[in-house]
């Protein structure tokens, strides 16, 4: 019944006073047999009284203690970072200091607001600004020249039909790979082997950004330059820029570093230094 | 001849140079590319440590606000605030820079240090900073000042303000619950309106118990509930101002008024109305309190909920046998079914991030708690039990607080209990609440 009650807690149609009238009838009917024949076959069982917090004994509506708690809260200051390497007392930039933590102050001239938020000595990652793509100068508009369609009817009839492109390209990335071989003195299996020590160590180190609306958006690519023992040699570069000022980026390019830091020192293999020296590692979060 | 000669060196020169441009156009060798696309699902480490007070009672305060902010991190599953008695470090200086070295040792990945001032007026200031351990830098330094007994919510402004820094999304901890209280025994059973902080503290009750409440609803920008109570002849839709305790009836309607939710602007109200044998949704403006048909459709059509941007509605209904999802424009027209799924879909409520549906579903004896985005796609359920239901979003679209009901004997119902559950199906958790609870509906953030 009170599985019931719980599904249908929302009345759905007229019918309920008449199904109402007979739900009680039948209630006081079998409140009636409980009361008169429970008695009788069952022994009185003593029933733990219903445990109530303290706070919730009062049945006062304690409205007023909510108005407090209501009360907007002023807009906080923020802090800048501690001035290296001598711990200074801060600066706020708002509300202005009282007067006794102005005493505090040991330089009576503080310093303007920029020259308070110094920056730490050597920051072990900083972000490249580099812009996704350089915006394209606007080509002026081409008049129509049949000239032009000739020529471009004569490069059509000289390239290759797609099939040979394709074996075109592939040839040529074999090359590529061939060369990447030549100068690293490794095969492709190597290379691949290589590459999938590299990931499965990362993938136990990256804790990936988990929920975000569009993970799709929060793919980034990372420069890491590693020295021979397996350390990071200098702050981690990131080589995407998301949405400006979007937070999901930040956080998610703030997590890519940390499992770039937290995954050292790399075990790999040291003869194959030159190849591992410097990574790009591409983070792609999944989706959940 | 020197003519011939001066163009021979200069076509050697411009030979060279362009050699000596090829060869440092390509690199001696490039970097390995590396494709990561997978990663632990683990919560952050974090230290928080001690916040500092210069006296006895500023510490007492110091250390309650940073159990608070420990307790909300906590809580949302995405992180792990770590034993203070693995701290290498006691930080005894709010000013000075963290020897990050000895963080890093205990593979914290952030550290919150803190400091609280009772000062002479009454006012509490509290001061926090979080820094990032491997970048060795603040990424957040905040000072708060309010009242000394608003110490509370210091601690989830500071634990909001952590939270998003380090996920990318709006913090939910400065919010608070309503919810329905249930107690006594089962014949004679109360249900009180309730209302208490996120994280459990500070309940208390907005009914008497003298009536059925249900489906508390909070309003999106004012301090108001909206519920429906049995105590007139009909059940009816009412709203609560919690600043100045009213309460009053939307609409003196001739039919039953009930599953009432606000709109975006707070101006609105939309709810089922049962009038003629038929139940379809309408919306009122809580100014003129009339009445607008949004549906038509001799089925029933209830449990609507607007989306974040006031653009459209789902809602359930049973037109097409067993109760499905809907989705229409705000003003009635386009109703297009978007759940196709075996099961009966109900209650759905829209995310105030406005790319899911959460709802609930019942196929056989299980009940369940699922999300699907709007258009009916990329359906998953993420709890389910022998009574999974009710879900309400928290205000950052992030985690579902729904009513889970225990089976009692005989196949009856149990106890009522509120739990939670993270958007991405991990951090199943029993919400406290004073007694039995059900039917809870999360604020948005204080403003």
């Amino acid at each position: 019944m009170d599985r019931q009650r719980s599904r249908n807690r929302t009345p759905e149609s007229d019918s309920l006073f008449g199904a109402a009238a007979i739900s009680a009838a039948l209630h006081v009917a079998a409140l009636v047999a409980a009361l008169v024949v429970w008695p009788i076959f069952a022994p009185p069982v003593a029933l733990p009284p219903d445990v109530l917090p303290v706070e919730l004994i009062s049945e006062e509506t304690n409205i007023a203690e909510q108005e407090k708690a209501d009360e907007p809260l002023p807009v906080p200051a923020e802090l800048p970072m501690p001035p290296p390497p001598e711990p200074q007392p801060l600066n706020f930039p708002e509300p202005p200091p009282e007067p006794d933590e102005l005493a505090l102050e040991p330089d009576p001239t503080p310093p303007p607001p920029e020259a308070a938020k110094p920056q730490p000595p050597q920051p072990r990652y900083a972000m490249l600004p580099q812009p996704r793509a350089k915006p394209k100068p606007e080509k002026p508009k081409e008049e129509f020249d049949i000239s032009k369609i000739s020529q471009a009817l004569d490069r059509a009839a000289k390239e290759p039909p797609p099939d040979q492109k394709a074996a075109k390209s592939a040839a040529s990335a074999q090359r590529t790979t061939r060369a990447a071989g030549a100068q690293t003195g490794m095969s492709m299996s190597e290379l691949d082997a290589l590459k999938a020590q590299i990931t499965e160590a990362m993938e136990k180190c990256w804790r990936i950004p988990d929920g975000a609306p569009d993970p799709a958006s929060l793919t980034m690519r990372v420069k890491v330059f590693l020295n021979e023992d397996g350390t990071v040699a200098s702050p981690p570069q990131l080589l995407d820029q998301g949405p400006l000022g979007d937070p999901y980026f930040r956080a998610a390019a703030d997590s890519a570093m940390r499992a770039v830091h937290i995954c050292a020192p790399y075990d790999l293999p040291p003869d194959k230094f030159a190849v591992w020296g410097e990574l790009t590692i591409r983070f792609s979060p999944p989706g959940y | 001849m020197k003519n011939l000669g001066s163009t021979a060196f200069s076509r050697a020169l411009s030979a060279a140079l362009l050699i000596a441009m090829a060869a440092f156009s390509t690199p001696a060798h490039a970097a390995l590319e590396i494709d990561l696309t997978k990663g632990v699902v683990q919560p952050i480490p974090i230290a928080i440590t001690e916040f500092l007070g210069a006296n006895p009672r500023d510490q007492q305060t110091a250390s309650q606000i940073a159990g608070v902010v420990r307790g909300d991190l906590e809580r949302s599953g995405l992180f792990l605030p770590l034993d203070p008695r693995s701290f290498i470090e006691k930080v005894t200086n709010f000013g000075a820079i963290p020897r990050f070295g000895d963080w890093r040792v205990i593979n914290a990945q952030g550290l919150v240090t803190g400091q609280a001032t009772l000062l002479p007026d009454g006012q509490l200031k509290v001061d926090f900073r979080l820094w990032d351990i491997f970048g060795e830098q603040q990424m957040v330094g905040l000072s708060f000042s309010t009242t000394a007994e608003n110490w509370r919510r210091l601690g989830h402004l500071i634990a909001d303000a952590i939270y998003e820094r380090l996920t990318g999304e709006k913090g939910y901890f400065d919010t608070r619950i309503v919810f329905v209280s249930e107690s006594g025994p089962k014949i004679k059973r109360r249900y009180r309106l309730s209302i208490m902080d996120q994280d459990g503290a500070n309940p208390s009750f907005l009914t008497g118990g003298d009536f059925i409440v249900l489906s508390p609803r909070f309003s999106p920008t004012t301090q108001s509930i909206t519920y429906m109570s049995y105590e007139r002849t009909t059940p009816s839709v009412f709203v609560f101002d919690l600043q100045t305790g009213q309460r009053e009836v939307i609409g003196q309607y001739a039919g039953m008024t009930f599953a009432p939710r606000f709109a975006p602007d707070g101006n609105r109200v939309i709810f089922s109305y049962s009038r003629d044998n038929n139940i379809d949704v309408y919306m009122a403006d809580l100014r003129s309190r009339r009445p607008i048909r949004l549906t038509q459709d001799p089925g029933i059509d209830t449990s609507p909920s607007f989306a974040p941007d006031g653009s459209r509605i789902v809602f359930n209904s049973d037109r097409g046998g067993a109760p499905q999802l809907y989705v229409m424009n705000a003003d009635g027209s386009n109703q297009q079914r978007v759940s196709f799924g075996q099961g009966r879909y109900t209650t759905p409520v829209w995310s105030p991030r406005g790319d899911l549906i959460a709802f609930t579903k019942q196929f056989g004896q299980t009940f369940a708690i699922g999300v699907m985005r709007p258009d009916g796609s990329g359906e998953r359920i993420l709890t389910q039990s022998f009574s999974d239901e009710g879900p309400t979003w928290s205000p950052n679209g992030r985690v579902i607080l729904f009513t889970r009901t225990t089976p009692g004997r005989g196949g009856a119902s149990g106890g009522s209990s509120i739990w939670s559950i993270d958007l991405t199906g991990r951090n199943e958790r029993k919400v406290i609440t004073p007694g039995e609870a059900s039917d809870p509906a999360w604020s948005p953030l204080h403003k």
